[in-house]
């Protein structure tokens, strides 16, 4: 069962940008409280799509540059990378079937 | 979800709203309102003082946060809206949960002419919309008795949405004008998760 995995500065282009499934980055911080409320949601859709999409959370507030680098200016902030390339963009929180809605084709 | 500029040191954002959901996965079904701080907030009322906004019933709250003006928003609180309840929380990681009413709830509309954004909860300190400030005739209908539960002249707030309360357990539909060009759209107070934030509303 797949589990979020933690990314930064330094792993973020292997974990994310040379992952071989696609991958969801979910840009958080600790004061956002919406980021706290799907952070669940999002352990629940690791486990279910083992293997088909991995999940992976960055801290803005320690990780500016990789915030910068993708103009993260709102969180909660969900892109999804397949084969180093964003193919989804998820902006704000909601249900978890909203976010499996837009996961659509990939999941 | 909030919206802010370059990340803070270390502080949020306050933003705008987005976001804001928080407790938009506690939410259990219609219980009683109570428009006090969460009881499992020790922190809520802090929160609430120190932002200016004790003292205020969940209607004038919710309707404060959101007429926040854009060059007021802080860095440092972060504001949901979800059918339930509204949540605010600060850089301290303290929270803040007041109920909406037990028979109403609060959602918020920006319509638009080019520039639409993802959101499904609304963040009174963090949303943007296109259209902020302009004058918009706005009708909602209840879609399955043809009753009108809104009609009125409004105007966006400067975070470019109409707040609008509603029935809870009614499907409608709403239409909203501006400048001769009209939106309308399917809206709904049914679910307890229902979407409190609607931005897809093209006028044309």
């Amino acid at each position: 069962m797949s589990e979020v995995t933690t990314v930064d500065t330094q792993t973020f282009d292997e974990v994310v940008l040379q992952s071989d499934v696609p991958v969801l980055v979910d840009f958080w911080a600790a004061w956002c409280g919406p980021c706290r409320a799907i952070a669940p949601v999002l352990d629940q859709i690791a486990a279910e799509q083992d293997g088909k999409l991995l999940i992976a959370k960055l801290n803005v507030d320690e990780n500016p540059d990789i915030a910068s680098r993708y103009n993260i200016s709102s969180i909660p902030a969900m892109k999804v990378f397949d084969k180093g390339e964003i193919v989804r963009e998820i902006i704000g929180a909601m249900p978890k079937p909203q976010i499996e809605q837009r996961l659509e084709g990939i999941i | 979800m909030k919206n802010f500029r370059p990340f803070p040191k270390y502080g949020g954002t306050k933003t705008a709203a987005i976001t804001v959901v928080v407790g938009a996965f506690l939410l259990t079904g219609c219980t009683a309102a109570n428009d006090s701080p969460s009881a499992s907030s020790a922190s809520g009322a802090e929160i609430l003082a120190e932002n200016g906004l004790d003292g205020l019933d969940v209607r004038e709250l919710v309707e404060t946060l959101d007429a926040i003006p854009l060059d007021e928003r802080t860095e440092t609180l972060t504001t949901s809206i979800t059918a339930e309840a509204v949540t605010l929380t600060d850089q301290h990681e303290h929270t803040a949960e007041v109920r909406l009413p037990s028979n109403e709830i609060y959602v918020s509309v920006a319509p638009y002419r080019s520039q639409p954004h993802d959101c499904y909860y609304h963040s009174p300190t963090g949303c943007l919309g296109e259209l902020r400030n302009a004058d918009v005739a706005v009708t909602v209908t209840d879609a399955t008795t043809g009753e009108t539960i809104v009609d009125e002249e409004m105007r966006t707030l400067d975070n470019g949405f109409v707040g609008i309360w509603l029935p809870r357990g009614i499907e409608t539909s709403i239409s909203i004008t501006h400048d001769g060009q009209t939106a309308t759209s399917k809206l709904s107070s049914v679910d307890d998760d229902a979407q409190t934030c609607l931005t897809t509303m093209r006028l044309a």
